[in-house]
């Protein structure tokens, strides 16, 4: 794994900004650089000896990548702001993922699919992140909020005071939220089945 | 955060639900009320919904860590990344293969205090959450334990720096049991089944189910059977209870070699294990080949017709094993391995009914020799003499009698 530059970091820290200032089209590329970016750093963890005792790691890659753009770019990264793609991003990192260790169900018949245990333990979880990605599109469709604040627990794993710095609301809010956000989401999933 | 146009309906729920979330639990059966007055669906509505949002599933731990869990699965997508890792005193050498429930890599003693290949398996990357660490220490100790012939050994364990744990195990230099069984004929076949069958059966005496046994975990080497990988292997002990739900790994197995109750969710048990068993001795005195291709259970007219090449008796002790409720299987891997013993020896097999003229038949088969050679010398012997000589011969026959002979 190279050193500390992070590629495009002047592009990011310049979208990040113009996002703050309220250009709309700015977070959708922020989000697409800090993909490629936070998806290198996953692959990198175990090269770099990463350690951890923080119960989620998606925080400490999340804060990596800040750290990473904190001290290569030029100008200063307000990191609220880049919490608030950054969560986006390592949504879209997660899911793509989970896409791909998805099973394959040939046909109607799964009972022929050889799968081997770890796949199928990790596919069944990715089912299960894809139907909870997909009651979250929905719920973020009508409740905008809630879904924003879910995707900052959930996939960034941030904690109650810095969702609530990020979303610009009363941790109380957040906490709220996040409670309701579930139930809607639970509402969802139940009503798949 | 600027507001946006709810719809009516969704914005009104929500304040509904502020308002349950709001009062005292004593309280929100009367709002509950008040509101089916007005509007029965909406009550209906905001009271599922409380109910969803005091529901802790979405919030609980496994479930919050599906997305790190993943994410963690994509550092470990690479093949080969962990190549030069240090784990305790061996370094990795080389990537394996990808199976069972992890990696394996191959490794070498590092420390320059003697030359040792050995193999390295690292759990999923998913299973290196906190909560689970608890499992793998008290697993560690079990499987530990083990020590057969038969089994690959655990040398060791631990968790590597990034928190991924490990098992250090013996290096097999194999094949896999269906490529080397092809070259076999069926009694040879047979024996190195009887091999895996000691193998498992110790497991079973020593608390611990397999749980995904297939043939990609088992190797020969040297003519010697070794069982890899204890997959889902759980353990079965007096006080499952609350363990069960922790092992959380019952999904993870191949299908195709699963018992039905497997399919449907139940935990693995000895009768699943033997359930295995059976579709393997299948495959292997059937010659099938070992791709994924679909394999007819026995019990279906196709594989009846390929089935009527078999020996009788050992389509009756492959239905056995295979029966589709647990309770009409062999009880247990020992009694499996008797019926084959049996067939070996030309005695009946338990698997078959007990019909006299079977137990006859089977005895011919057994002493052919002997019979022969009996009806000789009687037509040889005068009367008198003939009649004693009889007696004392068929006393003797009489102790050959199937029942009264152990296996071992």
């Amino acid at each position: 794994m190279g050193g500390g530059v992070i590629s495009d970091s002047e592009e990011i820290t310049q979208l990040i900004q113009a996002h703050g200032d309220g250009d709309p089209a700015a977070y959708d590329l922020a989000v697409e650089l800090l993909y490629g970016e936070l998806r290198a750093l996953a692959h990198g963890q175990l090269a770099n000896r990463y350690r951890s005792d923080a119960p989620f790691q998606t925080t400490a890659l999340v804060n990596e990548a800040y750290i990473k753009l904190k001290t290569t770019a030029s100008r200063a990264v307000d990191r609220n702001h880049f919490l608030a793609i950054a969560a986006t991003a390592m949504r879209h990192v997660i899911i793509d993922y989970a896409r791909s260790r998805r099973a394959e169900k040939r046909g109607g018949d799964i009972q022929h699919v050889d799968l081997d245990a770890a796949c199928a333990a990790v596919s069944a979880q990715a089912e299960e992140l894809l139907n909870i990605n997909d009651a979250l599109d929905k719920l973020s469709r009508q409740h905008p909020r809630l879904g924003k604040v879910f995707e900052c627990k959930f996939f960034a794993g941030l904690d109650n005071q810095t969702a609530a710095d990020v979303l610009n609301m009363s941790t109380r809010t957040v906490q709220r939220d996040w409670m309701k956000a579930r139930a809607f989401l639970q509402e969802y999933l139940t009503s798949r089945e | 955060m600027p507001h946006q146009q709810y719809k009516d309906q969704e914005s009104r729920i929500e304040a509904v639900l502020d308002q349950l979330l709001d009062a005292a639990s004593d309280d929100r059966e009367k709002i509950l009320e008040d509101l089916a007055h007005t509007d029965e669906t909406l009550a209906g509505r905001a009271r599922a919904l409380l109910n969803c949002a005091l529901d802790e599933t979405l919030g609980n731990p496994s479930v919050q860590s599906i997305a790190p869990d993943i994410l963690h699965g994509l550092a470990n997508s690479e093949e080969g990344i962990r190549i030069g890792e240090r784990v305790g005193p061996y370094e990795l050498t080389r990537f394996i293969r990808r199976g069972g429930m992890g990696v394996v890599y191959c490794a070498q003693r590092a420390d320059g205090a003697f030359e040792q290949t050995v193999a390295v398996k690292f759990l999923p990357s998913f299973l290196a959450s906190a909560s689970r660490k608890k499992l793998f220490e008290r697993e560690r100790a079990y499987l530990a334990r083990l020590e057969h012939p038969n089994i690959a050994r655990i040398i060791d364990a631990g968790i590597a720096e990034d928190q991924t744990p490990y098992f250090v195990m013996e290096f097999i230099d194999g094949e896999p049991i269906s490529q080397y069984a092809d070259k076999l004929g069926l009694r040879s076949t047979l024996e190195l089944f009887l091999q895996l069958c000691d193998a498992v059966a110790y497991c079973h005496r020593s608390f611990i189910v397999h749980g995904d046994l297939k043939p990609q975990n088992v190797l020969v080497a040297d003519d010697r059977v070794r069982l890899l990988d204890f997959g889902v292997g759980r353990l079965i002990t007096e006080d499952d209870g609350d363990d069960q739900k922790d092992a959380g790994l019952v999904n993870g197995f191949s299908r195709r070699y699963a018992a039905p109750e497997q399919l449907h969710g139940a935990a693995p048990t000895i009768q699943s294990d033997v359930y295995s068993l059976g579709i393997m001795l299948h495959q292997f005195i059937s010659r099938q080949s070992t791709s994924p291709e679909k394999l007819d259970k026995p019990s279906t007219p196709n594989a009846q017709a390929q089935d009527a090449n078999l020996p009788k008796d050992l389509v009756a002790i492959i239905r056995r094993a295979m029966a589709e409720s647990p309770a009409d299987r062999y009880e247990s891997v020992d009694a499996l391995r008797r019926d084959i013993l049996a067939w070996l020896h030309d005695y009946p097999v338990e698997a078959r009914d007990g019909a006299l003229a079977y137990r006859g038949l089977k005895f011919i088969a057994r002493n052919r020799i002997l019979i022969g050679a009996m009806t000789t010398v009687v037509a040889a012997l005068s009367i008198g003499l003939a009649a004693a000589v009889w007696q004392y011969r068929l006393a003797r026959l009489k102790l050959l009698a199937p029942e009264k002979l152990r296996f071992l």
